[in-house]
């Protein structure tokens, strides 16, 4: 989408001035925050280690995956190379971060770019979260995250094999497929050294501090990730299109301050340290901010769920009027 | 230098108004040039970037690199070239001269009138 065709522009929201301070990066807050959020999956981990078959075990287990979870956050603001002036630095906390939460690099940039250009656009917001209309299935297939486990593997096997995804292609460029293949290659290679490794050990390790706690912990980040879009309109106004919910200040050290959302479409060049200024500045132009994610998941229960019933009869209306739009590829992917 | 390059130099703004890593936008004629100083140096590119549009005159500089306020892709400013995803066709770059603290930038007439929309290449 030309910026032109966007309903607003949304650098004029806040002045150059401004926007050049607000942009500054800083490699001492983005290593702040990367030790510390590997710090606290040590300590998830630890803890688990701890309670190791008792009865608290799983308790440690939701404590831990929920931080591992969260892990996105720090992805997400590596993808967009915010997280730290220095370039290698951020690329290098991009691919482990990556690695940990089971993303592709390269592939997700492209993706999610696509998303920040045809935010809340169905059909074309490959990251959109329950497009309408949405079920009680949906809404749980989406907080739970499952099926991530069935959609990433098949996408990543695809992409070493040297394929893609037919609706994924439309916005990758040809050039860049190899990098996007032999990534994937790289990232299977590393997987299936640490199931062999597990094997030969006869280990669960990345069953117990890896892979299960990340799945439980999943509800949270998913909850988040439904609160920034869903029950916003969906159409082209960045102050309208994006939501951003108060959270405590344990929760926005987790998500590096994502529940800023709305300040981080308009401005995704702000880094997420300085995304509450920007709040500051242009909030009161935004889309009213949620008052916390239980609030915000109420609402969005509330009003965006509707019987399997009325979602064929909604579904139906549209294919007769021509309006029919293919949401089936869109997964729970990021 | 002949006269006919002579007379493409275009008159981009005033060394002192610009800081390090800065970069502002100069219009000649219809085509947006985006002018840097990095590393004290002075530069000029297309304001285009070539993903999608959005002027690169509106992003972030560091060091040698200009960050697209839209998806962050990045461009060297020295030679334009695309550093990698989400963009992946470089920027045109025009000389830069300083000449008694004024910024020129050398842009051909025909270079000006030409249809600049279609620099942006963006798959979306």
């Amino acid at each position: 989408m030309k910026r032109q065709e966007m309903a607003v522009d949304p650098f004029a929201l806040i002045g150059k001035r401004e926007r050049k301070q607000l942009t500054r990066r800083s490699d001492r807050i983005g290593l702040a925050y990367l030790c510390g959020h590997f710090a606290a999956i040590g300590a998830g981990g630890a803890l688990v280690y701890a309670t190791y078959g008792t009865i608290l075990m799983a308790p440690a287990m939701l404590v831990h995956g929920i931080v591992l979870a969260c892990l996105f956050a720090p992805m997400h603001e590596s993808s967009h190379g915010t997280a730290f002036r220095t370039r290698w630095l951020n690329e290098a906390a991009y691919w482990l971060v990556s690695l940990v939460y089971i993303s592709q690099p390269t592939w997700y940039r492209y993706r999610h770019a696509v998303h920040h250009t045809y935010t809340q656009i169905q059909g074309k917001d490959p990251a959109m979260v329950l497009p309408g209309p949405t079920t009680w299935q949906h809404y749980f297939e989406q907080l739970l995250g499952w099926r991530f486990w069935t959609t990433f593997p098949v996408a990543i096997t695809k992409h070493a094999l040297g394929t893609m995804r037919p609706q994924d292609s439309w916005y990758v460029p040809k050039s860049d497929l190899p990098r996007i293949h032999n990534e994937a290659r790289f990232m299977i290679a590393v997987y299936a050294t640490v199931a062999a490794l597990a094997v030969a050990y006869g280990s669960l390790a990345p069953l117990i501090y890896w892979l299960i706690p990340r799945m439980i912990g999943e509800p949270l980040q998913r909850s988040w990730r439904i609160a920034e879009h869903k029950g916003c309109d969906e159409g082209p106004d960045v102050r309208t299109n994006t939501r951003s919910t108060k959270a405590s200040a344990l929760m926005r050290a987790l998500c590096w301050n994502m529940p800023f959302h709305s300040e981080h479409h308009v401005c995704p060049q702000v880094p997420f340290f300085a995304l509450p200024a920007l709040n500051r500045l242009a909030g009161d132009q935004l889309h009213p901010m949620g008052e916390s994610l239980w609030a915000v998941d109420r609402e969005v229960r509330r009003a965006c769920i509707v019987s399997r019933a009325e979602a064929d009869s909604i579904l139906a209306d549209r294919k007769a009027r021509n309006e029919q739009i293919d949401n089936s590829w869109l997964c729970a992917l990021d | 230098m002949d006269s006919a390059l002579e007379q493409d130099w275009k008159l981009a703004g005033m060394v002192d108004d610009f800081e390090d890593e800065d970069v502002a936008q100069v219009k000649v004629g219809p085509l947006a040039i985006a002018v840097y100083r990095a590393e004290g140096q002075f530069y000029a590119t297309q304001d285009l970037c070539t993903h999608e549009h959005a002027y690169l005159s509106d992003g972030v500089v560091i060091d040698c690199v200009v960050e697209c306020p839209f998806h962050q892709g990045r461009f060297d400013v020295r030679n334009g070239k695309a550093l990698g995803a989400p963009v992946w066709v470089p920027l045109k770059t025009y000389p830069v001269k300083i000449v008694d603290g004024r910024i020129y930038v050398a842009v051909s007439d025909a270079e000006a009138t030409a249809d600049h929309h279609a620099q942006s290449h963006g798959a979306a």
